[in-house]
């Protein structure tokens, strides 16, 4: 049973990555406490449904167009919102948190408040690998998320973008000092951070059903990840994130089912009380605004 | 007697050794002024005796309580206040509100007292609104005093900083580039309310780069630089050592050392 | 010295003529359905300058006060029904407790910083809603507990809406009397300093960290409070009481809307949010949508709620 849930944990675990590091740029570069980042993850599955299920288009087509809805859905967001609420945490929570609502509710409207499921393109036979049983769609969520996280990190380590976002994440105004254009990188910050929340959406949605309100628990977990890896820390979103969704599945396996929500809680909590840095940053500057 | 003491004080961060078993002391009643180039360690030493940051080794003793280490609100209290390099100012409090906020560590009321708006609430109240009043006359921002400190310009602003940090009666100021910015004139007449208030009994330790300034105000000053002591003593002394020549003043000329810490 | 008595006596005045209006109110919105509806405001004012404390005046976002009110709330109702306390002990009880839960927390997460606060805040109300569920043996989970005693006074219990509302209406101006004692008092000033630039209040002898945990834990005792004359006027508790959409929401358009870092703010923030969605029945589909947008709007153009918007205009007038 270790293993089974072990697995599920990575799968769920995968996914809380991908939402986090999205979460993490967006807050450690721009300082924009995103509460909305949870409705991303739950419009990327949307769409992904309306691609799949109600267009029944094929598979990579519709996972490709999924893509292309979170990069507008993120170059609008900064344009017509972050732009302008950057830095100040309490009025960008606000914000963010009015947007939260009102995409929950557009979503409530549009697809309407029924769970729905993604018409997956893999078959649903079991595979057995020893003991773990596991469906095609699920190993499918690991590799997908594996790529994606990889692809991220080439293109913050090689492209000449990736080169400038990581100047200006770690000095901001000497960044812009050498000539490099912040505005583009904040917009392509939001575009990667809403990108990959909307991917998470996409590929979880493979597994689990679809509700407008499942972003509430996205969230919760996602700032837990975001808290305790440290804010614009990158291997901390990824590492926090597996072990939350692993954690999850093995503390609802074998302590209790109906707590499992409160494990994130938990975690972030001990982390906090022996590391309040967070695991992995490297120590000493206060988040507040 | 030395108000403060700082002994063999060090800060590593990470690789970086940015201050380097520094060691001086302030007697009571003197201005001592720390030089150094930039990048020197000056501010990071600052930050150390204030207790924005924890030296990796090292004392500090302050009034001879030991206070290596402390909070930076606890050394407040004990008399120590600072202002910092880049402007700090409550931005939406007017100029007379934030100068009462810094009467807070004298302020002596509990909160029983608070809730009651007994006599000794009102009391208290008007010593402190008095010296604000006396503080508001002497740095000459009296009919500023209902602006609010974000509307004020730069160079104002870096008198109310002062002001502000005169309202906690400190034993000891420490004034970080107090006239970075500010135009001759200006800089001239912070300098002078500088010396005055060491004439009215507050010990002052600040960094400054004008040279000018320096010489003529401080009884003796600490030269930094790649963050150890070079050379503690009166003004005359440190600008005629050798080392303290080639790495700041950048003269080459020959010059026998002297009584230098 | 002029200046300040007539400081003191304007001061008064605004808190007269906002108690008289409080008092007036239930004449004003007579239907046993309003009445009803007020006392639920007087409540909310309660919730809302817990958050106002934090928020408005210490400058700590928390989204937490929901789990306060549903603890105060059940362990009130605890008290009350399981154990046959009584109601004043009942409710000195939650409140301690409650306080020390929100003290705990405060001590773990502000060592941290401020943003990882907020998010604790979050986890925990949704941890409180997830004990409250599921921990059935105390607290009956999602049918939650009933028939919790009314309020009385010495002895008489009440029992028209009237009557409960002048006796909530007591408590809720004495938490403004002592609001407005403590924000114009060394203590509130250090709570403004605080928030708006906690290196200069430490360099004056304030401890950011100390004050912060102060005005969490009195945001988590008021909390408490409200959470148990909910109880008590609603007669019952349940997990929905720690629910975000249901109450915290709410409660921080009342703070954001009616004006944070005032004292008045929420109480007009709270009445309005309780009538709003009265009067917005019949488009219910839509409230939440437009809560949201009004929330953005707001706090992009009115950042600081109408009291201090109104206030400002006044005072340009002059």
């Amino acid at each position: 049973m270790f293993l089974q849930l072990l697995l599920n944990g990575i799968v769920l675990g995968s996914g809380y990555a991908l939402i986090s590091i999205g979460h993490t740029i967006i807050f450690g570069l721009m300082r924009v406490s995103n509460f909305a980042h949870g409705e991303f993850y739950m419009l990327g599955a949307y769409f992904a449904f309306t691609f799949l299920d109600l267009l029944g288009l094929p598979f990579a087509l519709a996972f490709f167009l999924t893509i292309v809805c979170g990069i507008i859905l993120g170059y609008l967001l900064n344009r017509l919102v972050f732009k302008y609420v950057r830095d100040d945490m309490t009025v960008n929570g606000l914000v963010t948190i009015g947007m939260s609502i009102f995409f929950t509710n557009l979503a409530q409207y549009i697809w309407g408040a029924q769970p729905k499921n993604l018409m997956s393109p893999f078959k649903s036979n079991t595979i057995f690998l020893g003991r773990v049983s596991v469906t095609p769609a699920r190993l499918f969520i690991i590799l997908a998320s594996a790529v994606s996280l990889f692809a991220f990190f080439c293109i913050i380590k090689y492209t000449k973008l990736g080169k400038a976002f990581r100047a200006t994440f770690q000095q901001r105004d000497a960044a812009r000092l050498v000539g490099i254009d912040s505005e583009r990188i904040y917009s392509v910050s939001t575009i990667l951070g809403t990108v990959m929340a909307c991917i998470a959406g996409a590929l979880l949605g493979l597994a689990y059903s679809l509700e407008p309100t499942m972003g509430a628990k996205a969230i919760s977990v996602s700032w837990a990840v975001v808290v305790a890896g440290g804010p614009g820390n990158f291997i901390g979103a990824i590492t926090i994130g597996l072990l939350m969704g692993i954690i999850e599945a093995l503390g609802g396996g074998y302590i209790s089912s109906a707590y499992k929500d409160a494990f994130p809680f938990i975690i972030l909590i001990l982390v906090l009380i022996f590391k309040p840095q967070g695991i992995f940053s490297k120590g000493g500057s206060r988040m507040n605004g | 007697m030395s108000l403060l003491e700082v002994r063999g004080l060090t800060k590593i961060f990470g690789g970086l050794t940015a201050v380097k078993d520094v060691s001086f002391d302030v007697k009571k009643g003197e201005i001592v002024s720390l030089i150094g180039p930039n990048g020197a360690g000056k501010t990071t030493l600052f930050s150390m005796v204030t207790g924005l940051e924890k030296p990796t080794y090292g004392k500090v003793t302050f009034n001879n309580t030991d206070i290596t280490g402390w909070e930076a609100y606890k050394v407040a209290n004990l008399g120590l206040v600072t202002t910092f390099q880049k402007t700090k100012v409550f931005s939406s409090l007017t100029v007379e509100e934030a100068v009462l906020v810094g009467t807070h560590s004298k302020h002596k009321t509990t909160t029983l007292d608070i809730i009651l708006r007994n006599k000794k609430f009102y009391s208290e109240l008007e010593r402190s609104k008095n010296k604000v009043t006396e503080i508001l006359e002497y740095t000459k921002l009296s009919d500023k005093k209902d602006f609010m400190c974000a509307e004020l310009s730069y160079g104002e602003q870096r008198v109310l900083e002062i002001a502000v940090a005169m309202a906690a009666e400190p034993r000891l100021l420490l004034l970080d580039e107090p006239v970075a910015g500010l135009n001759h004139t200006e800089s001239k007449e912070l300098m002078n309310m500088i010396n005055d208030l060491r004439h009215s009994g507050v010990t002052i330790l600040l960094i400054e780069h004008d040279m000018d300034l320096v010489m003529k105000i401080s009884d003796r000053i600490v030269a930094l630089n790649f963050g150890e002591n070079i050379c503690f003593g009166t003004p005359q002394e440190v600008t005629s050592n050798v080392r303290v020549i080639e790495a700041y003043l950048g003269s080459g000329e020959d010059v026998g050392g002297s009584g230098c810490y | 010295m002029d200046k300040k008595n007539i400081k003191i006596k304007r001061s008064s005045l605004t808190f007269l003529g906002w108690t008289t209006v409080l008092c007036i109110i239930p004449f004003v919105f007579s239907s046993d359905y309003s009445r009803h509806l007020c006392i639920n405001a007087l409540i909310y004012i309660m919730l809302a300058q817990g958050l106002n404390i934090c928020l408005g005046y210490c400058g700590q976002m928390s989204l937490g006060q929901a789990g306060f009110f549903a603890i105060g709330g059940y362990v009130f109702a605890i008290l009350t029904t399981k154990f046959g306390f009584f109601w004043w002990g009942s409710t000195i009880i939650a409140v301690i407790m409650t306080a020390l839960v929100g003290f705990l927390l405060a001590v773990i997460g502000m060592r941290a910083r401020g943003s990882a606060f907020i998010v604790i805040s979050i986890l925990f109300a949704r941890v409180v809603r997830l004990v409250a569920l599921n921990w059935t043996d105390m607290t009956n989970g999602q049918a939650g507990i009933l028939s919790i005693p009314r309020m009385a006074f010495f002895g008489n219990q009440l029992t028209s809406k009237l009557s409960i509302y002048y006796y909530v209406l007591i408590f809720v101006v004495i938490i403004q009397f002592l609001m407005e004692r403590i924000i114009d008092s060394k203590i509130g000033r250090a709570f403004v300093a605080v928030k708006q630039a906690d290196s200069l209040a430490a360099s004056l002898g304030i401890s950011p960290y100390h004050y912060s945990i102060a005005a969490f834990t009195i945001g988590a005792a008021v909390s408490a409070f409200a959470g148990c004359f909910h109880a008590s006027f609603a007669q019952m508790v349940s997990p929905e009481m720690a629910d975000f959409n249901n109450v915290m929401l709410y409660i921080i358009m009342m703070v954001v809307v009616g004006g944070r870092g005032t004292i008045w703010g929420p109480v007009v923030g709270a009445f309005l949010f309780t009538f709003l969605p009265e009067y917005l029945r019949f488009a219910d589909m839509l409230r939440m949508p437009i809560f949201g947008l009004i929330l953005i709007f707001l706090v992009l153009f009115v950042p600081d709620g109408f009291i201090p918007a109104f206030t400002k205009l006044t005072r340009k007038k002059k």
